[in-house]
């Protein structure tokens, strides 16, 4: 069912195709767009504009795995992408609860970082870049 | 949540009775009738503080109580520290290494804190406690 109002976090996941990201602690999805100046002498003393591109962006953090199990992703996965792939993907961001919404794409991934820091368990980062419209749908 | 205590103690039980099989494990309780050198599995924290978005995770903490009891002049703390010895290189045989099998959670870090005591006369006997205490912290997450 789906939530009505504010939710923990915690049930938003980041996806790769249909596998979610393991053990995830945080993702960040941004949505921005240029605008266009057209403040004229009409404009009153008031800046105006019209929209222009727009993109969309995200990150996550994780702890790192190299074995994720079934129905999951990681750091393996985009490791590959980056050696052998093109580093373009499917990505999702959702709750995975039927009624509520998600935000589908195909994302460009920017970059990884694996941190290794001694006596803690260890952690990757991530971010990436939107290629063309995301999909806001219902799931 | 999950509370992982029962099987960090059962874990830190079967890792003290094979490093040390001659060497008697209690839980929490002692009995009167316990042998003079013993190990008390001693108090328990958890602390469900790290988690990640697939399962809980945070910080454990346990007190391994070295009791050596003997007479005046029956000896120093040798055992007591001997024991604690063999205890920490079973948990953690080498830097980064944990050697505790914890059903259902992941052992991520093992870090080690030794507490001694000043030698306790016991009133009813006379006799002389030799006593450490060794409190363990783990990050653990679900497996």
């Amino acid at each position: 069912m789906a939530t009505v109002g504010a939710f923990n976090a915690t049930k938003f996941r980041f996806l790769i195709g249909s596998d979610t990201f393991v053990n995830e602690k945080g993702c960040t999805l941004r949505i921005e767009g240029d605008k266009i100046p057209t403040t004229s002498k009409d404009s009153e003393g008031w800046d105006e504009f019209i929209g222009g591109l727009k993109r969309w962006s995200g990150s996550g953090t994780a702890i790192f795995c190299f074995t994720p199990g079934t129905g999951k992703t990681g750091a393996t996965t985009m490791i590959e992408e980056f050696l052998t792939g093109d580093r373009l993907a499917t990505a999702k961001f959702t709750t995975g609860v039927t009624g509520e919404k998600e935000i589908t794409g195909t994302i460009f991934m920017d970059s990884i970082e694996i941190k290794a820091e001694m006596e803690t368990a260890m952690e990757v980062s991530f971010s990436f870049t939107g290629s063309g419209k995301p999909i806001l749908a219902t799931i | 949540m999950k509370d992982p205590t029962l099987a960090v103690r059962m874990a830190y039980y079967q890792l003290i009775k094979t490093a040390l099989p001659t060497v008697q494990v209690f839980d929490s309780i002692v009995t009167n009738d316990a042998p003079k050198q013993r190990i008390i599995l001693g108090s328990q924290t958890y602390d469900d503080n790290s988690g990640t978005k697939d399962g809980f995770g945070g910080t454990v903490t346990i007190d391994i109580d070295i009791v050596h009891r003997q007479p005046i002049g029956g000896g120093g703390g040798k055992w007591s520290d001997e024991t604690a010895n063999a205890i920490m290189q079973a948990v953690s045989p080498s830097k980064g290494v944990c050697a505790l099998a914890v059903t259902g959670w992941n052992i991520i870090t093992a870090a080690a804190q030794v507490v001694p005591f000043a030698p306790l006369e016991q009133p009813t006997s006379g006799d002389y406690i030799h006593r450490k205490i060794i409190r363990f912290t783990h990050q653990i997450f679900e497996s």
